[in-house]
């Protein structure tokens, strides 16, 4: 089969349209760059977004089939690696960043240097750069695609050059209950910044609050995703074209060892070239990896960039510890618990620290309080495991849908990078393309356990106090499946790290790594905010680097 | 694709309307649950489960033609019930996980989209204003 040529020499192709193409899309372009964006999924519009439970939670149309694009997975209990749907974001334009709840915190200032403050342990390293040279870019980002939240509002997040450009979202009144509990117990609660718009923003509506948010595509646009509050404007430029359904399979690079575009797959299979001065990798952690992996030359045997054997290296989800309880309506007169909101909206950031005797390293994580989902199948996930069945369950599922409200908590903490989680490719299973799928290694180190229990116990008491009962246990210590960084370590020293500060392959000086895969640690709070923030910051980089011919 | 046979279809029918009976309102029988999770095998969400369904439909037949002698669906109520009570406590976890799975499948034909099962449940809720907008757990 023949590969057909591309459309011209680019100024910067993009492959990868989430919260790190995103960024470099709008940026470039509004700065006189021609860009080309392949994205490797659909485009979809608001009205595609499925609004049916069974659809959005069962058949989960963001992740690729397991039939078609697995990864796999091995970990100290299997005895073969297992296909899964970990490490898969999403596959569409936006990426992640269309059916993420939009809890945009910043990472604290010794996110950036937890190796400076701790001393070694597992596999941490101090980032190339600190809290002071990104915190710009944590207001750009904010502004771009519009955060809610009240700056200052907790003393112990970093300092802030400028406010949130929207007020915090509308919650439900058993907010101020939970935050007069934190505070008895010494706690400072702040309102959970979130990437929608408490007001209409930048043309787009205010939040409708309804009751498909966290997981699901924004029907109403109010949701901050870089397909609403990116893209567009990137494209309006009239410089960026934006690709969908383009499979990237390989990165070429020319006798030099410079980046010279990239071969893909349409829908039909059909191969196709693309050319450009610069190219940006922005595929997600493991997917970027993995193809570095695959585009293999004389010049880099073992992948692009991996002349050290570092890519697919330091892979690290996301800790996350989940909670729930329910009060019931009418056990609690004195509660305002009869309205409806989806959100309660109320953070603490007093736990990111732990004390001494919890864990070997002392790092727990932000938690958030917020409504359960009171969808019909959600309340019959509360039921799930009672074995019920006949009258008695119709009778449950109905009370707990009128009679109860639910209060769920979340804690975002550290995944520590160590030496057995990683990313290679897998050598026998090969996805519909016929191209060896990512193989992720797992292995869990005990401390995530041990914060996440920890400070679970602490949000558990804040609920107990304003009288929830029925506590139950999501997840402690869990691994998340969506949030993935790591892969591609950015460092000063090209012997330990893919990237440089700016995220520029330390062996290809026209590459650029461009999504989680660079952070070294990550962080104790969900982390798009910082790989929006990173991919603006790296965008005014190789913008200074273009306007200065660097690049030809 | 395998299919459930016909004795198979009739089981899971007279299953499914004792997992959600027609009192107190409609049940299974009323809002199609068992054609709904006949469906749901067929789809890749649940690729390999199958032969669990199959397996633990036949059990129930064979179980009530133990006790009654007669079919798992032309047994009365109160004889299906008793069947599933033992279902429940046999010591096979793959049949209780087939118990556990199936409620699951008919709780999903009950209330996974706008219908008599929504209005039973009392989804949206009246404190909800405007559109009741469907939607579910963050994924893990």
């Amino acid at each position: 089969m023949s590969r057909r040529s591309g459309s011209g020499l680019r100024d910067a192709l993009i492959l990868g349209s989430g919260a790190g193409g995103g960024p470099l899309a709008l940026a470039l372009s509004e700065a006189g760059l021609d860009v080309l964006v392949l994205e490797k999924g659909p485009r979809y519009r608001r009205e595609d977004y499925p609004a049916d439970e069974i659809e959005q939670t069962r058949r989960r149309p963001f992740v690729p089939r397991l039939s078609e694009e697995p990864h796999t997975v091995v970990t100290p209990k299997t005895t073969m690696p297992i296909r899964t749907e970990l490490g898969w974001i999403a596959v569409c334009v936006g990426g992640g960043t269309v059916h993420m709840g939009s809890y945009l915190y910043r990472f604290h200032p010794d996110d950036f240097r937890l190796r400076s403050r701790f001393g070694p342990y597992e596999e941490i390293a101090d980032w190339p750069y600190g809290y002071a040279e990104i915190e710009p870019y944590y207001v750009r980002a904010e502004r771009e695609v519009g955060v809610a939240g009240i700056g200052g509002a907790t003393p112990f997040e970093g300092p802030r050059s400028a406010p949130y450009p929207l007020p915090p979202l509308d919650s439900h009144p058993l907010a101020r209950q939970i935050e007069e509990a934190c505070r008895r117990r010494g706690l400072h609660p702040f309102p959970t910044p979130r990437g929608i718009n408490s007001r209409p923003y930048q043309n787009r509506p205010a939040c409708a609050y309804c009751d498909a948010c966290g997981g699901f595509g924004c029907r109403t646009g109010a949701k901050g995703s870089v397909q609403e509050a990116l893209i567009p404007r990137a494209e309006r430029t009239g410089r960026c074209e934006v690709r969908a359904g383009c499979m990237a399979k390989e990165i070429l690079v020319d006798r030099n060892g410079r980046a010279t575009g990239c071969v893909y797959f349409d829908t039909e299979g059909n191969e196709h070239e693309e050319r450009a001065r610069v190219v940006f990798v922005c595929c997600s952690a493991v997917e970027s990896a993995r193809l570095l992996l695959l585009s293999r030359s004389p010049r880099f045997p073992d992948g692009l960039a991996n002349g050290n054997g570092l890519v697919g290296r330091h892979l690290q989800f996301h800790g996350v510890t989940m909670g729930e309880a329910s009060f019931r309506i009418d056990r609690h007169p004195g509660l305002p618990l009869r309205p409806w909101h989806p959100f309660l909206g109320v953070s603490v950031m007093d736990h990111y620290f732990l004390p001494e005797g919890v864990s070997d390293f002392p790092k727990g994580g932000v938690f958030r309080f917020d409504m359960s989902p009171s969808q019909p199948l959600a309340a019959f996930g509360r039921l799930a495991g009672s074995g019920l069945w006949g009258l008695e369950l119709k009778k449950r599922l109905r009370e707990e849908i009128q009679d109860k409200r639910n209060v769920f908590f979340e804690v975002f903490h550290d995944f520590l990078p160590n030496d057995r989680t990683f990313v290679d490719l897998d050598s026998e299973v090969r996805d519909k393309w016929g191209l060896p799928v990512a193989r992720i290694h797992l292995d869990v180190p005990p401390h995530h356990r041990a914060a996440g229990r920890w400070v679970f116990d602490r949000a558990c008491e804040v609920l107990s106090d304003v009288g929830a009962e029925d506590f139950r246990t999501l997840s402690l210590g869990g691994t998340s499946s969506y949030l993935v960084h790591g892969t591609c370590r950015a460092g000063l020293d090209p012997r330990t790290s893919v990237l440089d500060p700016w995220c520029r392959a330390h062996e290809v000086p026209n590459l650029y790594v461009v999504d989680g895969s660079f952070l070294p640690t990550s962080g104790g709070a969900s982390p798009t905010l910082t790989i929006l923030a990173n991919s603006f910051r790296v965008a005014d980089h190789v913008i200074g680097r273009w306007r200065a011919g660097d690049f030809g | 694709m395998p299919e459930l046979s016909d004795l198979q279809r009739r089981t899971l029918a007279a299953v499914a309307e004792r997992i959600l009976p027609s009192e107190d309102g409609p049940g299974a029988a009323e809002t199609g649950v068992a054609e709904s999770v006949a469906a749901a095998l067929g789809e890749e969400r649940l690729w390999g489960w199958f032969p669990l369904f199959s397996r633990g439909l036949d059990r129930l037949e064979a179980m009530a033609r133990e006790a009654f002698e007669i079919g798992f669906a032309e047994a009365s109520p109160e004889q299906r019930d008793e069947v599933l009570r033992c279902l429940q406590e046999i010591p096979e976890p793959p049949l209780r996980h087939f118990f556990a799975q199936l409620i699951r499948l008919c709780v999903e034909g009950f209330v996974g989209q706008d219908g008599p099962g929504w209005r039973y449940v009392g989804y949206p809720p009246e404190e909800m204003e405007g559109d009741g907008c469907l939607g579910g757990p963050a994924p893990v």
